[in-house]
C-alpha cells in the first residue's frame, strides 16, 4: 500500500468514526409542553417548602393531598445515582428542616397545628386518604453537596412522554440537565431557583442522564420525580 | 490538485466541521425570580388545581396566601368580576367542600382573617388578554420606591396542538414605561410568568402586557411598591 492510499484511508476512516460518534440525540425537546402530574408534583413540593418557611399546617396537609392523589410511589427502578464535583467549604451550616418524606410531613403537620383542632382533623382524613391511580410517578429524595453534581441513570421509555420534575428545600440554585445515553445534551431547567422541571419525548427506549447541579455553598435536599 | 488530495482535504474537513457541530451550551444568566413572584405565582396555581379538582383546600389555602401578602384588589373598569378575589375563592370553596364540617369551619376562619403585610401591599389586577393583544395599566409611584411588577399568566401548562401538529400556547411579555414612554424594565422570557424590579423616580407609569402566544389568557398584574430605608 502507497502512502498516499494510506493517507486516504486513515482520513476516511477519521471522518467516518466521527460521524459514528455524533449520533442523532434519543429525544425530542418537548419544551413547555409540562404533563399535568409533573406541574401538580411542582405545586406540592413548593408547598412543602412554604409551609416549612411559615411553620404553617395547613400547606402541607394540602402538599400530602397532592403527593397522595398522584399517588407517588418511592422509585425501584434500580435507577443509580454518582456524585461529582468539589465540595465548597464555607463553614455554614442551615437548618435540616424541610423533608419531602410524607410520614416526616405528616408530623411535622401534626406539630404545626399546635392543636388546632380543624388542621388536626384535616391531616386525619388526609392519612385516610386513599392513594390515585396505580402506575403514578416515581420518585426519590436526596442532597446533593454544595458545588457538587449528582448524575442519576433512568431509563425512559420511548414514544411515550417523559419528564424530570425536581424541587430542592429552597436554599440554594439548582439547574437540571438531561443528556442521552452518548452524552447528546437534550433539554435542561437552569433558572435561578431549585423548582426545576423538563419535559422530552424519547424516540426510543433507552438510558439518559439527569444531571442536578448545586450552584450554593450548602447542601439542597431535593425530590426528583419521574414518570 | 490531484484526486487522492482532494478526497483528503475533504475527509479532513468533514471531520473538523462534525467535530465542531456537536452541540455547546449556550450559557445565559439566570432568570432570578422574586420569593413574592413565586409565592403568587403558586397561589395561582393553587386556584387553577382548586377548581380543577372542585377542592375547597386548594382555594382556602390560596386566600390564606393572598391574606398574608396582603393583596389589595384594584377595582376593574372592564367589568370583568375578579375570579381571584377572596369573596368568590372562599364561595367556590364553600361549593367544593360539600358539607364537609372542617372544611367549613375553614372557610370560616379564613374569611374572618384580617389582611397582613401592610408594609408593602401588592395592588392586584386581573385582565383578560387575547393572543397578539397588548393591554396597559397605570400606575404611579413615588421616588425613591423599589417597585416590583409580576405578572401571573394563567395559561401555563395549557397548550393544544395546531392541525399542522405545532404546539400553540400563550406566551406573555412584560414591559414598563415612564410617562416619557422610556423603557424602564422589560421582562421577554418565554412563558406565562414575567417579573421585573427597578428603582423609581416620581412618575406616571404604565405597564404593557403583550400576548406573543397562540392562546387567550387571563393574567393577574402585581405591583409592589416598598419605600427605601433611610
Amino acid at each position: 500500500m502507497s502512502i498516499k492510499q494510506l493517507l486516504i484511508g486513515a482520513a476516511l476512516l477519521l471522518s467516518t468514526s466521527v460521524f459514528a460518534q455524533q449520533t442523532q440525540p434519543a429525544a425530542d425537546v418537548n419544551e413547555k409542553n409540562i404533563p399535568t402530574e409533573a406541574q401538580q408534583y411542582q405545586l406540592a413540593g413548593q408547598l412543602v417548602r412554604y409551609g416549612y418557611q411559615t411553620k404553617s399546617s395547613l400547606p402541607l396537609i394540602q402538599a400530602l393531598q397532592i403527593i397522595k392523589s398522584l399517588n407517588v410511589t418511592d422509585a425501584t427502578d434500580g435507577r443509580s445515582k454518582e456524585q461529582s464535583g468539589t465540595e465548597v467549604a464555607t463553614g455554614l451550616t442551615k437548618s435540616d428542616l424541610v423533608s419531602f418524606d410524607e410520614s416526616q410531613l405528616i408530623s411535622d403537620a401534626t406539630k404545626f397545628a399546635d392543636g388546632n383542632k380543624t388542621l388536626l382533623a384535616l391531616i386525619k382524613d388526609t392519612e385516610k386518604t386513599t392513594r390515585g391511580r396505580s402506575g403514578g410517578p416515581m420518585r426519590a429524595n436526596d442532597r446533593v453537596l454544595g458545588g457538587y453534581t449528582d448524575t442519576w441513570k433512568i431509563t425512559f421509555r420511548g414514544g411515550e412522554t417523559a419528564y424530570v420534575c425536581v424541587i430542592g428545600d429552597g436554599d440554594t440554585d439548582l439547574d437540571l440537565y438531561v443528556y442521552d445515553e452518548n452524552g447528546n445534551f437534550i433539554t435542561s431547567d437552569t433558572d435561578g431557583t431549585d423548582n426545576c422541571v423538563v419535559s422530552f419525548n424519547p424516540k426510543w427506549t433507552g438510558v439518559f442522564y439527569i444531571k442536578i447541579k448545586n450552584l450554593g455553598s450548602v447542601y439542597n435536599k431535593y425530590s426528583i420525580i419521574t414518570n | 490538485m490531484k484526486i487522492w488530495q482532494l478526497l483528503l482535504s475533504i475527509s479532513i474537513l468533514l471531520s473538523t466541521t462534525s467535530v465542531a457541530q456537536v452541540p455547546s451550551h449556550a450559557v445565559s444568566a439566570p432568570k432570578q425570580i422574586p420569593q413574592e413572584a413565586q409565592l403568587l405565582d403558586m397561589a395561582g396555581k393553587l386556584v387553577s388545581y382548586g377548581r380543577q379538582t372542585k377542592s375547597a383546600l386548594p382555594l382556602i389555602q390560596a386566600v390564606q396566601i393572598f391574606q398574608k401578602m396582603g393583596v389589595v384588589d384594584e377595582s376593574d373598569s372592564t367589568g370583568l368580576s375578579n375570579p381571584y378575589s377572596t369573596d368568590m375563592l372562599l364561595a367556590d370553596a364553600t361549593k367544593f367542600a360539600d358539607g364537609n364540617k372542617n372544611l367549613l369551619t375553614l372557610i370560616k376562619e379564613t374569611g374572618k382573617s384580617t389582611r397582613g403585610g401592610a408594609i408593602k401591599d401588592p395592588t392586584r389586577f386581573f385582565r383578560a388578554i387575547e393572543p397578539g393583544e397588548v393591554i396597559y395599566q397605570h400606575f404611579y409611584a413615588e421616588g425613591g420606591q423599589y417597585v416590583q411588577v409580576i405578572v401571573d399568566g394563567q395559561g401555563e401548562g395549557l397548550s393544544i396542538h395546531d392541525s399542522n401538529g405545532n404546539i400553540c400556547m400563550s406566551d406573555l411579555k412584560l414591559t414598563v414605561f415612564d410617562k416619557n414612554s422610556r423603557v424602564i424594565a422589560s421582562d421577554n422570557s418565554m412563558g406565562v410568568n414575567c417579573a421585573v424590579a427597578f428603582m423609581s423616580n416620581t412618575s406616571n407609569m404604565t405597564i404593557a402586557v403583550r400576548n406573543a402566544g397562540q392562546l387567550p389568557d387571563n393574567c393577574i398584574i402585581y405591583v409592589y411598591k416598598t419605600p427605601m430605608k433611610h
